[in-house]
């Protein structure tokens, strides 16, 4: 009895001062490498966790999926995510995150607004903001002045559409993740001065069939009438990069993506292309979030608190050039040498939009892919009237 | 007599017991579920709706696209697979030599995951020797609905053929010998000795492919793309509780998938029933 007593007591005592606790961060695609930041934090953890990187698959779609299916299952293999803006809303109303400790929800002041909103739920702060990025023009050398566009000042879809099929050059529209389609009109929609979708319960307020959602369905008519681009698309990158092309829609850390390296000294950004008054940008981004059923929830908090500490930050947007959550990083000398659209992404960033705060989200992009792909039929008066119905019946779980 | 009878049930009854767990259980439970709406990842929006869900469904043009492109399906692999199998039972019935090695033979595709047929065959389309040999270009999604039904009608067609040779061994030789003396022609040996004695097992080859037919996933869902026009039932099912994770519409689709089930189950066995005369 003795023996087995003491046997037991040797083992917890071995347990805690050998085990670190291994924090399994789940990943999507990213131009940053996160096993260097994981490094970092573990080193920097003196011994209080070790962050393992476990990648998630690429497309947006099947990452959602998965998810939700592994959280629904209560698996508790995920310790901290890097969980996409556009799924904050969801994961809050299921209840998958783990409550933000009253500690690291205090030190929430300087960051960027759009950030912090984007992580927020029903007033809560559920998630940890990282990074949040808008997509802007971009163009290549002197395209921009050929095309008889003044870019310094917001320009219109018309325009742009006209300039490009006048020099015979293409407007690519990124669409890396399966998001593209559904930023893109969301945008359009915001822009002209409506939104999809607004509440979070299955009575929410849908309006595509309305004047905002006709304005954005004559872009889109009148982009792909014009012959000036295949609309989002996953090699939007590497055709900007062609000869062919002139202009591309993509975040602002597209700049270093390797399909456009050859011509990316000579890319410079602009402003997000108006609708309506001013320029709405799509903003998408990443925020850290621990999972409900996650074994080392402290130790998940401790290594959230390391990755979005500022030396972390300062790594991700000068590696990454994406735009960190934190202010302070922006105003950064070595930041500011690294990244010269930063004037343009902190414009973009204040009249910009994220997706709606729908836990329905997902359901509704489906339906959008659905109604607004192909993107050669689109027209402004069968379209918004389509996608409403079936965005509805996304909102309300019926058969479209 | 009736002692027998009470020793017989209480022999039976830890067997009803285990069968009434793992089947009225879940059946029951899916009944209840799809009574609400029931959307996994909102909690807070489910509330009970009644039959809502069946009127949704059962009102929605995709759903009965669905049945009918479901039932076009299981028409074809049965159909395919009867004539296929009987063909090869003939055959297997004159077979003497190495018989028992033939006969597991014919069963080898039926070992083989149905996940496994149904990439080698999407494949033979896509990129595989059938687009060569026919030079298929871009099969397209309802092409290559086909080409996995194809597929299921190759991994069906051994267990098909065991089962109507069975049938056909059912047949007397005896009975034969004497239908050939009395100068009977060669339909109506098949309507008056061949099918009394082996109708029940095209009745059951037939009722057991098509019920197999119709649960069939894994083909349709590994050629399912977004936004298809043409999806079998049971895609459309996986996709609402898996994809859209609406659990009680899914259920209700469940539920009419059941019922859909027990009809197929019901023509074919009344339209197959053959009066048994030997």
């Amino acid at each position: 009895m003795v023996a087995v007593a003491a046997l037991l007591a040797g083992c917890a005592s071995s347990v805690d001062e050998t085990e670190v606790p291994v924090v399994h961060w789940h990943v999507g695609p990213d131009r940053v490498d996160p096993r260097q930041l994981a490094a970092t934090c573990t080193e920097q953890s003196g011994g209080r966790y070790r962050i393992e990187v476990e990648a998630m698959p690429s497309d947006l779609q099947d990452r959602h999926r998965q998810l939700v299916r592994r959280m629904l299952a209560r698996d508790d293999s995920i310790d901290l995510l890097s969980l996409d803006t556009s799924l904050t809303a969801e994961f809050a109303a299921a209840g998958f995150l783990a409550p933000v400790p009253a500690a690291l929800s205090q030190q929430q002041r300087g960051v960027v607004p759009a950030a912090l909103a984007a992580a927020t739920y029903e007033q809560q702060l559920v998630v940890v903001p990282w990074f949040l990025e808008p997509q802007v023009l971009w163009f290549r050398g002197n395209v921009a002045e050929r095309a008889g566009l003044d870019l310094s000042k917001p320009v219109t879809w018309d325009d742009l559409v006209a300039g490009a099929q006048r020099l015979g050059v293409t407007i690519q529209i990124q669409d890396p993740d399966g998001s593209g389609l559904a930023d893109w009109v969301n945008a359009l929609v915001v822009g002209s001065g409506g939104s999809i979708v607004s509440g979070t319960r299955r009575d929410a307020q849908v309006s595509l069939a309305s004047e905002p959602g006709r304005a954005a369905a004559s872009v889109v008519e009148f982009y792909q009438q014009s012959q000036v681009g295949p609309g989002p698309s996953s090699d939007a990158l590497a055709t900007f990069a062609s000869p062919t092309g002139g202009f591309l829609l993509a975040a602002a850390s597209a700049v270093v993506d390797p399909d456009v390296s050859a011509v990316a000294a000579d890319m410079v950004a602009a402003s997000y292309p108006v609708t309506g008054q001013t320029s709405v940008a799509p903003l998408s981004g990443v925020g850290l979030a621990v999972p409900a059923h996650a074994r080392h929830r402290e130790a998940s908090f401790a290594a959230i608190e390391c990755l979005t500490a500022p030396e972390q930050l300062r790594t991700l947007m000068v590696g990454s050039r994406r735009s960190v959550s934190r202010f302070a990083i922006w105003r950064d000398r070595e930041v500011r040498r690294a990244f010269p659209q930063l004037g343009v992404v902190s414009e973009a960033i204040k009249t910009g939009t994220t997706v709606p705060s729908s836990p329905y989200w997902f359901q509704i992009v489906r339906a959008i892919e659905a109604t607004w792909r192909p993107v050669d039929e689109v027209t402004q008066d069968t379209t918004p009237d389509e996608s409403q119905a079936a965005v509805r019946a996304a909102v309300e779980g019926t058969m479209p | 007599m009736r002692g027998s009878a009470v020793r017989g049930w209480r022999w039976l009854a830890p067997a009803a017991v285990v069968l009434l767990l793992v089947t009225a259980w879940p059946i029951g439970r899916t009944v209840w579920t799809s009574l609400s709406t029931a959307p996994q990842t909102n909690p807070g929006d489910r509330v009970f709706v009644g039959l809502d869900n069946y009127v949704d469904v059962l009102s929605n043009r995709s759903w009965w696209t669905a049945v009918a492109a479901t039932l076009a399906v299981i028409g074809v692999v049965v159909v395919l697979q009867l004539l296929l199998g009987l063909a090869f039972a003939a055959a297997l019935r004159r077979v003497t030599v190495l018989w028992p090695v033939t006969r597991v033979l014919v069963l080898v595709p039926f070992a083989m995951l149905a996940v496994v047929v149904a990439v080698v065959w999407r494949d033979a389309t896509t990129t595989g020797f059938a687009a060569q040999w026919f030079s298929l270009d871009e099969p397209g999604p309802i092409g290559q609905l086909i080409s996995v039904s194809l597929g299921e009608v190759w991994r069906g067609t051994g267990i098909t053929t065991v089962i109507l040779l069975a049938g056909l061994l059912r047949v007397p030789d005896s009975l034969m010998a004497s239908a050939v003396a009395d100068g009977a022609t060669h339909w109506q040996r098949i309507r008056k000795v061949v099918l009394p004695a082996a109708g029940p097992a095209f009745a059951v080859a037939a009722t057991y492919r098509a019920l197999d037919a119709l649960r069939v996933v894994e083909g349709p869902l590994l050629v399912d793309v977004p936004g298809a026009e043409v999806r079998t039932v049971t895609t459309v099912v996986w996709d609402t509780t898996f994809s859209s994770f609406e659990l009680a519409l899914g259920a209700a689709m469940s539920v009419l998938l059941l019922a859909l089930a027990a009809l197929i189950a019901a023509v074919l066995v009344s339209v197959l029933r053959v009066r048994r005369i030997v």
